[in-house]
């Protein structure tokens, strides 16, 4: 019998985040090994751990997987979190796509320099309020289901309300003026396993700070 | 099987697999190439689902996200397999791809300052494809499985950007 899936990253969020949270959802759970020095990384990657030297891996089902987007498409499909059918699997990579493009563009505030960070941000508030979180009330208003996607939980409500999360963190008024939006944060948020999740103690990670990208720097040298 | 027709942004990036899988499976298509100064004036933009290009059209069904896209002609043509751990393996190649074909593509805006670092860089990041292909039958067969899988096709571009640039790759670019 397969033990609990193993999750190799730093004690961040970074790539690692939006898998923990899927995994979280649906109910399944997981160990994390924290790389925690460079030796902790240079070991995983002697010992042919790591398909392409890169971390997030995780050892779930007799596999190492690597790169965050497979690891997650590998998830969603286990836990039938990615649409019944093909059309409906489309729509979901057509919206998680959209997700993670907003969620990379917040992630790497944290790695701007200084005087760059005002028009990052600029960047991200005009791209969330007039291109993404009009697209998605959207989807929602045309058909006035529960869900993003065949009237069902799938993986495109779990990582767009971890995006709303992450642009509450930056700014809480800009999901102001979209009431469905924030209709299906609170639906998410309030199953079970999620709920769980968005708990003190749980094994979300906080939002970065400028000490532990500093310190991610030291272990993978970038 | 496919009465397409693609709108595409100017440059090739992220259309050039797609022209690759459809060629590959003898799928006829068209093409209709959006310039700069239509995409900045207009009612496009705004119908695209997050106001950005490729836009694939199958039918009634109006695609978008590349990657959205390749996966959905990927299945449509059979090219993944429902073997959930075949596939994890052919989605981990399909993403090595895509790290690698946006280090190229800041090659092709950069290209004397990045040459020399990619030349020297490309070779080693070649070298799990090349384990990969080594591993399934010697190297006489696919990356993945028994037959052409996504993870073969979105390779195609790595290969032609580096070879248009004159890096030497040796044996993955001439066997690929």
């Amino acid at each position: 019998m397969a033990g609990k899936p193993v999750l190799h990253y730093f004690n961040g969020r970074g790539r690692m985040e939006s898998i923990r949270w899927l995994l979280a959802a649906a109910g399944v759970e997981f160990e994390e090994k924290l790389i925690k020095c460079p030796e902790d990384f240079e070991k995983l990657k002697n010992e042919g751990l790591l398909m392409f030297q890169q971390v997030p891996m995780v050892e779930m089902d007799g596999m190492k997987l690597v790169q965050s987007r497979a690891i997650l498409n590998y998830i969603a499909t286990k836990y039938n979190l990615y649409g019944k059918d093909m059309k409906e699997r489309l729509l979901i990579d057509m919206y998680i796509e959209g997700i993670m493009d907003l969620y990379e563009m917040i992630s790497h505030l944290a790695l701007t320099p200084p005087d760059q960070t005002d028009t990052k941000m600029a960047l991200i508030r005009d791209k969330t309020k007039n291109c993404y979180f009009p697209a998605f009330e959207k989807v929602l208003k045309s058909h006035g289901q529960d869900y993003l996607v065949g009237n069902k939980l799938s993986r495109a409500d779990i990582h767009l309300v971890e995006l709303l999360y992450c642009v509450e963190e930056v700014d809480a008024s800009l999901l102001a003026a979209f009431p469905l939006l924030q209709a299906l944060k609170t639906r998410i948020s309030n199953l079970p396993n999620v709920k769980k999740f968005l708990q003190p103690g749980s094994q979300r990670k906080p939002p970065t700070t400028a000490k532990m990208i500093e310190e991610a720097r030291k272990v993978f040298k970038f | 099987m496919f009465p397409t027709s693609q709108t595409l942004s100017l440059v090739p990036g992220h259309c050039e697999a797609m022209r690759m899988l459809l060629a590959d499976q003898g799928q006829s298509w068209k093409e209709e190439v959006v310039t700069l100064e239509t995409w900045g004036r207009g009612p496009l933009k705004a119908s695209c689902l997050f106001e950005q290009l490729p836009k694939f059209q199958d039918r009634d069904l109006a695609l978008y996200q590349s990657n959205a896209i390749l996966c959905y002609l990927d299945r449509s043509f059979g090219l993944y397999s429902k073997d959930q751990q075949e596939a994890a393996l052919v989605d981990m190649v399909n993403d090595g791809v895509e790290d690698l074909i946006r280090c190229c593509s800041h090659l092709l805006h950069n290209y004397e300052k990045g040459k020399a670092q990619c030349a020297q860089e490309l070779p080693g990041d070649l070298k799990p494809f090349e384990f990969l292909l080594a591993q399934n039958k010697g190297g006489q067969g696919f990356i993945v499985g028994e037959q052409v899988s996504a993870g073969s096709g979105p390779s195609q571009p790595i290969v032609s950007i580096a070879q248009k640039s004159n890096l030497r790759l040796g044996a993955e670019a001439d066997r690929e």
